[in-house]
C-alpha cells in the first residue's frame, strides 16, 4: 500500500509522469507498426520458402515473432493508459492540496505540511478558540481525503505497470502471471469508480477471469467493474450460494433423522439435548427452503430471459438484495435505473425484472433498431417492507443508505461505460423515488441526465432543482387514484395498510419533503392514464410510453400535465 | 538452417523477405534506443511514489525484453537472408555442373 506524505504529494511533478506516459504511447505505437509491418513483410515466406524439412524452424520462428510483437502492444498501451490517467489526476490533487494549504494560510492558520499538522491561529475569545480549533481539524481532514486519494491513484498505478511486465525469458506469451490477492481487490471497493475500471483493465484477461473464479462476491458487488464481468461473478456466486443451501438442508435432514431414531435412547439428559436440537433445526429448515426457493426463482427467470439480463448484483442475506440489468449498459447509448419501493426484496425481483424489460421494450420502440437501450431492476438496498420493518417507511434512513449505494453504483456505470453515447435516467418508483432524492442531493451527486418519479411519496428535497439535474430534467407521474403518489391520497393509507396506515398517512405528508406533484416543485408532470400504485408500466399505456420516451432522451414526445421540456 | 529441400524457392522474394523482417528488427530496436530514456522517470520529484518506483524496475524489465525481441527478429531476418544465399549459390552450384558435363 501506499505511504505517501502530503509533502510528497504536494511537491510530485505530474510533467514527468505525462512524459513518461507519452513515451509508452509511443512505444506502444511503434510495436503495433512492427507487428503489422512483420506480418506484411512476411506474409509471402510461404510461397517464396514452401513449408519443408529446411524451412520449418524458419517459419515457426516468424509466427513466433509475430506473436511476440502482438503479445506487447496491448501491456505498453495499458501501463500508458495508466500513466496518463495517473498525471492527469495528480495535477490535479496536488493542485486541490496546494489550494487547501494556501487557503489554511491566508486564513491564519500554520500548516505543517511535513508532519500533517494545522494550528489554528490566536484566538481572542475561548468561542472562537473551539471555532478555530474544529475549522483545524476540518482542514486535516479535508487534506487526509485528498491524500487518500493520491495513495489510492499510486496503488492503482504501481498495480497496472506491475501487472503488464513480460517475462524476462518468455514475454507475454507464455508467461505464468502472477494472482491478484483478495486485498488487492478489497483496496479497490469503495473507491472512485473510475479508478477501479482503470485498475481492472491494466489486469490481463487471465488475472481479471482469476479474480472471479477465487473471489465472485466482490468482483460482483464492486463499482466500476464491467457490466459483463460481474454479471459472470454473480452468477458464480449464485451457483455457490444456492449449493451452500442444498448442502445445509441435506444436512439437516440426515441430522433430523438421527436425532428422530434417538430421542428415545440414551440418558435423560441426551433425550433433552436431543429435542432441543430437532426443534432448532426444524425450525431452521423452512428457512433453508425458502432462501433455496427465492435463489431458484431468481436462476429461473434470469435463464428466461435469455442473454438478455446481467446480474450486476446479488446478496441473499435478510431480506435479499439483487441489481439485474436487462441489455448491457456498457454498450446502451441510453440506460434507465429502477428503484423500487416499499416491500420488494428478493422473492419480488422476478416482478422488477418485468417492469424493467417493459419500459426496455417501450423503449425499444422508439429507436431505429433494438439493444440501444438497457433498463436496470436496482433492489441493491433495503426497502421497508410490510412486516414490523413498515414504520421506516416514514423515515429516510434506509433511504440515505440506499442513496449512497445508488450513486455508487451509476457512478459505476458511467466508468465503464464504452464509447459513444452514454445517456441515464433514474427512475424511482414509490419509497425508491425518496432513494433517489437521497442519491441525487443532501451532498451526493447523482450522474444521471433525467430523474423519473412514478408514485412518489416526496423526494427529501424542496425543489426539482435541488436534485442537480436541472428542473425541466425531473419528471413527475402520478395516478389519480394512487393514494401514496397523489397528495390528496395519502388518507388512502388508512384503508390501504392496516394498524400503522393512519400514522403513516399522517407522517407522509410531510417526513419526505413536498410532494413533487405539487406545482411548487418546480418539475414537469408528466401524463399518467394508468390507475394506481403499481400500473405506470402496463402494456401500451401513455404512463410507459412517457417514460420510455424520456429514458431514451425524447423529449418532444412526452406528454406533459404540467412544466414545461428541456 | 538445413540443406535446400526439393520444393522450388523464389530466392529474391525470400531476400526481399529477410530485409523487411530485419527492418522490423531495427525498428524495435530504435524503439528500446529512443524511448529508454523517457520510459521512466527522472531522478526528481517523486520520491516515496510506488508508481514512480514500479515504473523504474518495469522499465527495465521491458528494456531487457525489447532488447531480446530486437535480437530474435533480426536473428530471423539473418537466418532468412542466409538460407537465400545458400540456395542461390546452390542454383550456381548445379548450374555450373551442368556445365561441366556439357548439358
Amino acid at each position: 500500500m501506499s505511504t505517501l506524505t502530503l509533502a510528497q504529494l504536494l511537491a510530485a511533478d505530474p510533467g514527468s509522469f505525462d512524459a513518461a506516459a507519452q513515451a509508452w504511447h509511443a512505444l506502444s505505437d511503434n510495436l503495433d507498426r512492427a507487428g503489422e509491418d512483420l506480418i506484411r513483410g512476411t506474409r509471402d515466406l510461404p510461397n517464396a520458402w514452401p513449408e519443408g524439412t529446411a524451412s520449418q524452424g524458419a517459419h515457426t520462428a516468424t509466427e513466433a515473432a509475430r506473436g511476440e510483437l502482438s503479445d506487447a502492444y496491448n501491456p505498453a498501451r495499458r501501463i500508458h493508459q495508466a500513466l496518463d490517467h495517473h498525471a492527469a489526476t495528480l495535477a490535479s490533487l496536488r493542485s486541490q492540496a496546494q489550494g487547501q494549504v494556501d487557503a489554511a494560510r491566508q486564513g491564519g492558520f500554520a500548516v505543517d505540511v511535513g508532519g500533517f499538522t494545522v494550528t489554528p491561529p490566536q484566538a481572542h475569545t475561548e468561542l472562537a478558540a473551539i471555532s478555530l480549533e474544529k475549522r483545524a481539524q476540518q482542514i486535516v481532514h479535508e487534506l487526509s481525503d485528498v491524500l487518500g486519494r493520491a495513495q489510492a491513484l499510486d496503488d492503482s498505478t504501481a498495480t497496472a505497470i506491475n501487472a503488464n511486465l513480460p517475462d524476462p525469458v518468455t514475454g507475454f506469451g507464455q508467461r505464468a502471471l502472477p494472482p491478484v490477492s483478495r486485498a488487492d481487490l478489497v483496496a479497490m471497493k469503495g473507491r472512485d469508480p473510475k479508478q477501479v475500471d482503470d485498475w481492472w483493465r491494466s489486469l490481463t484477461p487471465e488475472q481479471q477471469q482469476q479474480l472471479i473464479r477465487d473471489y465472485p462476491d466482490l468482483v460482483g458487488s464492486t463499482d466500476g467493474i464491467p457490466c459483463l464481468d460481474r454479471d459472470q461473478a454473480n452468477r458464480l456466486v449464485l451457483r455457490d450460494d444456492r449449493t451452500a443451501l442444498q448442502q445445509r438442508e441435506d444436512w439437516i435432514r440426515q441430522r433430523m433423522a438421527w436425532l428422530q431414531a434417538h430421542l428415545t435412547g440414551g440418558t435423560a439428559s441426551d433425550q433433552m439435548a436431543h429435542h432441543a436440537e430437532w426443534a432448532r433445526l426444524n425450525n431452521e429448515l423452512p428457512q433453508v427452503e425458502a432462501q433455496k426457493a427465492r435463489l431458484d426463482r431468481l436462476s429461473g427467470k434470469l435463464d428466461s430471459m435469455g442473454g438478455q439480463a446481467l446480474l450486476l448484483g446479488l446478496d441473499p442475506a435478510g431480506d435479499g438484495k439483487a441489481i439485474v440489468a436487462v441489455g448491457n449498459p456498457d454498450t446502451a447509448t441510453h440506460t434507465a435505473v429502477l428503484v423500487p419501493g416499499v416491500s420488494t426484496n428478493l422473492d419480488g425481483m422476478s416482478g422488477q425484472i418485468d417492469r424493467a424489460n417493459q419500459i426496455r421494450t417501450a423503449a425499444d420502440r422508439t429507436m431505429n433498431g433494438p439493444g440501444q437501450v438497457a433498463v436496470v431492476a436496482w433492489l441493491g438496498y433495503d426497502p421497508p417492507q410490510m412486516d414490523a420493518s413498515l414504520p421506516t417507511a416514514v423515515a429516510s434512513h434506509r433511504a440515505e443508505v440506499g442513496g449512497v449505494a445508488l450513486d455508487g453504483f451509476v457512478d459505476g456505470l458511467r466508468a465503464t461505460h464504452g464509447p459513444g453515447g452514454d445517456h441515464i435516467t433514474a427512475i424511482g418508483h414509490s419509497y425508491g423515488s425518496v432513494v433517489v432524492g437521497q442519491a441525487a442531493s443532501h451532498g451526493h451527486q447523482l450522474a444521471v441526465d433525467d430523474i423519473v418519479t412514478a408514485g412518489s411519496p416526496g423526494m427529501d428535497v424542496d425543489h426539482a432543482r435541488d436534485l442537480n439535474v436541472g428542473s425541466r430534467h425531473v419528471w413527475i407521474g402520478a395516478a389519480d387514484d394512487d393514494p401514496i403518489g397523489n397528495p390528496a391520497g395519502h388518507a388512502g393509507y388508512e384503508t390501504a395498510v392496516p394498524i400503522v396506515g393512519p400514522w403513516i398517512a399522517q407522517a407522509e405528508d410531510s417526513v419526505h419533503g413536498p410532494s413533487p406533484q405539487g406545482d411548487d416543485f418546480g418539475a414537469n408532470r408528466y401524463h399518467v392514464d394508468t390507475h394506481g400504485h403499481s400500473g405506470y408500466w402496463d402494456r401500451n399505456s401513455q404512463s410507459l410510453a412517457n417514460q420510455a420516451n424520456i429514458v431514451t432522451g425524447q423529449y418532444g414526445l412526452v406528454t406533459l400535465d404540467l412544466g414545461s421540456r428541456p | 538452417m538445413g540443406a535446400p529441400d526439393e520444393f522450388a524457392v523464389d530466392v529474391p522474394l525470400l531476400r526481399k523477405i529477410a530485409h523487411s523482417v530485419d527492418e522490423v528488427g531495427k525498428s524495435v530496436d530504435g524503439a528500446v534506443g529512443k524511448r529508454t530514456a523517457t520510459l521512466t522517470l527522472a531522478d526528481g520529484r517523486d520520491a516515496g511514489w510506488s508508481a514512480a518506483d514500479a515504473l523504474r524496475s518495469g522499465a527495465t524489465v521491458w528494456e531487457t525484453f525489447l532488447s531480446g525481441l530486437h535480437t530474435r527478429i533480426c536473428g530471423l531476418g539473418a537466418q532468412l537472408s542466409e538460407a537465400a544465399d545458400r540456395y542461390e549459390q546452390a542454383d550456381a552450384d548445379a548450374a555450373r555442373r551442368h556445365r561441366m558435363r556439357g548439358d
